[in-house]
């Protein structure tokens, strides 16, 4: 069976995510993906350990995402004023803001910063949302395996969700996950 | 009594956590954008709104989140080029109930932060 489609325009998560300032995620969202495809975007999306409504029973699903013209004339001008790393890694929030909040509802998202990094989380659902993104799919795994280690540290002892975005020209591949802090804190996640 | 009085810190504690996600969420992301100058007074803001939302959190009996927003509003006080004021909140969060894991982050991000004040004096 294929894999469920959600569709949506990038500039939606401003409504879904109204206590978060997106918009530059928004533009880096787009200044990355548009080096690949025109719009729309289409990405893959490996799920574990996700329960959602949505999903259902199944592992895996496709994100479609579209931008205006507008926001890839202003992806240009942030392209040539900014590093690809960092640029990345705002493109991947982008993404997760979509899987937190239509895939898995997580609710009123809030950030705290620690340091080096930031925290997203959900009191609601007494859940944190650890995200990271490359440009090499290789990394996909790795770069993985260091955000569940991170989340794992996270100091409310919540649950985690881990979002990892590959942005590639062989296809845009996602990992979504999600780790019990018991689980965590044990060292019995999956690899 | 004391329930009345936390039901009502509720709604404050939740505008302020908006409130300060919002600008914090502003505040990292023209710092990653290389505008740290614009983000100064934002990291300022973002500290201040978390300094006001931990003791509400005590309040409420949230000890651990509070602790985790002084740790945060120091970092944010770190960051708009205000030690001291840093090094106050990390002492503050270390001395609420943090995860073993946490306060050994917080301890590192104090010794880090006096090393810098030491430097600059």
């Amino acid at each position: 069976m294929a894999p469920r489609l959600f569709r949506c325009a990038i500039e939606e998560i401003a409504d879904w995510h109204t206590h978060l300032y997106v918009e530059p995620y928004i533009v880096a969202f787009v200044a990355v993906a548009g080096q690949y495809s025109a719009s729309p975007a289409l990405f893959d999306v490996e799920c574990g350990n996700i329960a959602s409504r949505w999903l259902g029973n199944a592992t895996e699903c496709r994100l479609q995402v579209s931008w205006p013209d507008e926001t890839a004339e202003k992806a240009v001008r942030l392209r040539a004023t900014m590093q690809a790393g960092p640029l990345v890694e705002l493109a991947a929030v982008a993404l997760a803001l979509i899987l937190g909040n239509r895939v898995v509802p997580l609710g009123q998202l809030l950030v705290t910063d620690h340091g080096s990094r930031a925290d997203y989380r959900a009191r609601k659902r007494k859940a944190v949302l650890e995200v990271s993104g490359t440009e090499v799919l290789a990394e996909l795994g790795r770069r993985h395996r260091e955000k569940m280690e991170q989340a794992r540290s996270n100091p409310f002892g919540w649950q985690a969700y881990v979002v990892v975005c590959a942005f590639s020209s062989d296809g845009h591949r996602t990992r979504f996950t999600r780790h019990p802090f018991e689980e965590a804190e044990h060292g019995e996640n999956e690899s | 009594m004391a329930k009345t009085k936390a039901k009502r810190t509720v709604p404050l504690v939740q505008k302020l956590m908006a409130e300060s996600s919002f600008v914090l969420s502003k505040a990292q992301a023209f710092q990653t954008m290389g505008m740290g100058e614009t983000a100064q007074t934002l990291w300022q803001s973002a500290a201040s709104l978390q300094e006001r939302i931990a003791p509400l959190l005590d309040a409420d009996g949230e000890p651990l989140e509070a602790a985790v927003y002084r740790m945060s509003a120091a970092s944010c006080y770190e960051k708009a080029g205000d030690p001291s004021r840093a090094v106050n909140l990390y002492h503050a969060a270390l001395a609420g109930p943090l995860r073993e894991g946490t306060r050994a982050e917080v301890e590192g991000m104090l010794a880090a932060c006096l090393e810098q004040m030491k430097a600059n004096s």
